[in-house]
């Protein structure tokens, strides 16, 4: 369901005072994307849908931290879910290559409607992290979207963990220069 | 590399998703205490948040909000705060077996609120047929559970059956009869 960032940003903020149409309101407009942040890092519906249930609870629990002037309200709850959903992955980590569904698929950058529908936010992003070496680039996203460690991608590029931790440190600075923020 | 620098790396990966699991613990247990980290990891979480647009959009299942709301009406927080730090999966023995007894008591507690809370709606709402019939079958199923069985079965056991008399409630307050049913038939057959 399509809601205005405001709208959202006043719906957390009634949350946070316990009203409950407010929440199901936030729960209907996020949880199609938070759901989707959670399968993909955690590859099984049946643990997806436990995660998803936690993500919503420190939501009721925590509105009122959410603060509209340091953030959308979008990435302070993905950033939620994706802590709730990284945790739960590494309690059985290293997982094996199999474990990760989709053939580990990338968002194409040759969809021109995807592309168009970019925020400026993520075009900035975007250009930056086209800055990076290819590879560099892919691991990057691969972390970020699959939620892969270090030993799990020094495993799939056959390379010691030390040399994947210098590449992502590197990468990410390379990406903050390029960002200015 | 300075501490500065080290403190960014850190809250960098943190937000990425690299970090192993016992660097991604102590980066929370530090957060806790370390404004500065918690500035850098804030500040992180902005920069790559945009790509969170690129994840696919999921249907939830259903009945999941109706489980939640079924969570967060439960009027005692500590209960809430229990299961909040309950693990789904692993754990050493020892910190399993704590958490077992954590679980006992708080489903003991949950029950009785649950309970209370049926009731209470019941009586506020009787015109709500759907509610108050989802509510009578989970509650006569817990009124039907013999409690000599509390002494047999696990803390694990009790947990699950639990969890399963509110999928039943739930699927039978999403409107879904046969789930419903078949769950509750399962949870009148079990053997212990």
């Amino acid at each position: 369901m399509p809601v205005s960032r405001q709208d959202l940003v006043a719906a957390l903020q009634q949350t946070a005072r316990g009203d409950r149409a407010a929440f199901r309101l936030v729960y209907e407009a996020t949880s199609l994307k938070l759901y989707g942040i959670v399968v993909r890092i955690l590859g099984r519906r049946e643990v997806a849908d436990e995660i998803l249930q936690e993500v919503y609870i420190r939501v009721w629990q925590r509105a009122g931290d959410f603060d509209a002037a340091s953030g959308s309200p979008i990435t302070w709850l993905a950033a939620i879910a994706r802590n709730l959903a990284l945790d739960e992955a590494r309690r059985k980590s290293p997982r094996s290559l199999e474990e990760f569904p989709e053939v580990l698929q990338l968002p194409s950058e040759d969809d021109p409607a995807a592309t168009q529908e970019r925020s400026e936010e993520l075009k900035r992003l975007r250009a930056c992290l086209d800055g990076l070496e290819p590879d560099k680039k892919e691991l990057v996203l691969l972390v970020y979207h699959y939620g892969m460690t270090r030993e799990e991608i020094s495993r799939r590029v056959n390379r010691p963990v030390a040399t994947v931790k210098t590449w992502l440190r590197r990468s990410l600075a390379q990406l903050k220069d390029c960002l200015g923020q | 590399m300075t501490e500065e620098d080290d403190i960014d790396g850190l809250a960098a990966e943190y937000a990425l998703g690299s970090l192993s699991p016992a660097e991604r613990a102590e980066v929370e247990a530090r957060r806790r205490n370390d404004a500065s980290l918690v500035a850098a990891i804030d500040a992180w979480q902005l920069r790559l948040g945009p790509l969170n647009e690129e994840a696919p959009s999921v249907e939830p299942p259903a009945q999941l909000f109706s489980r939640i709301m079924v969570r967060i009406s439960d009027p005692n927080p500590t209960v809430g705060r229990t299961a909040d730090v309950v693990p789904l999966r692993g754990r050493s023995q020892a910190g399993r077996r704590r958490s077992l007894a954590t679980i006992v008591s708080a489903l003991a507690a949950c029950l009785a609120i649950t309970l209370v809370w049926f009731e209470h709606t019941q009586t506020e709402a009787p015109g709500m047929a759907t509610s108050s019939s989802c509510g009578s079958r989970y509650k006569d199923f817990w009124e039907q559970f013999d409690p000599q069985k509390y002494a047999r079965i696990s803390a694990e056991q009790l947990a699950g059956l639990s969890r399963m008399a509110l999928r039943a409630y739930d699927a039978c307050e999403a409107g879904d009869a046969q789930d419903a049913k078949a769950l509750f038939d399962r949870l009148r057959q079990m053997q212990f």
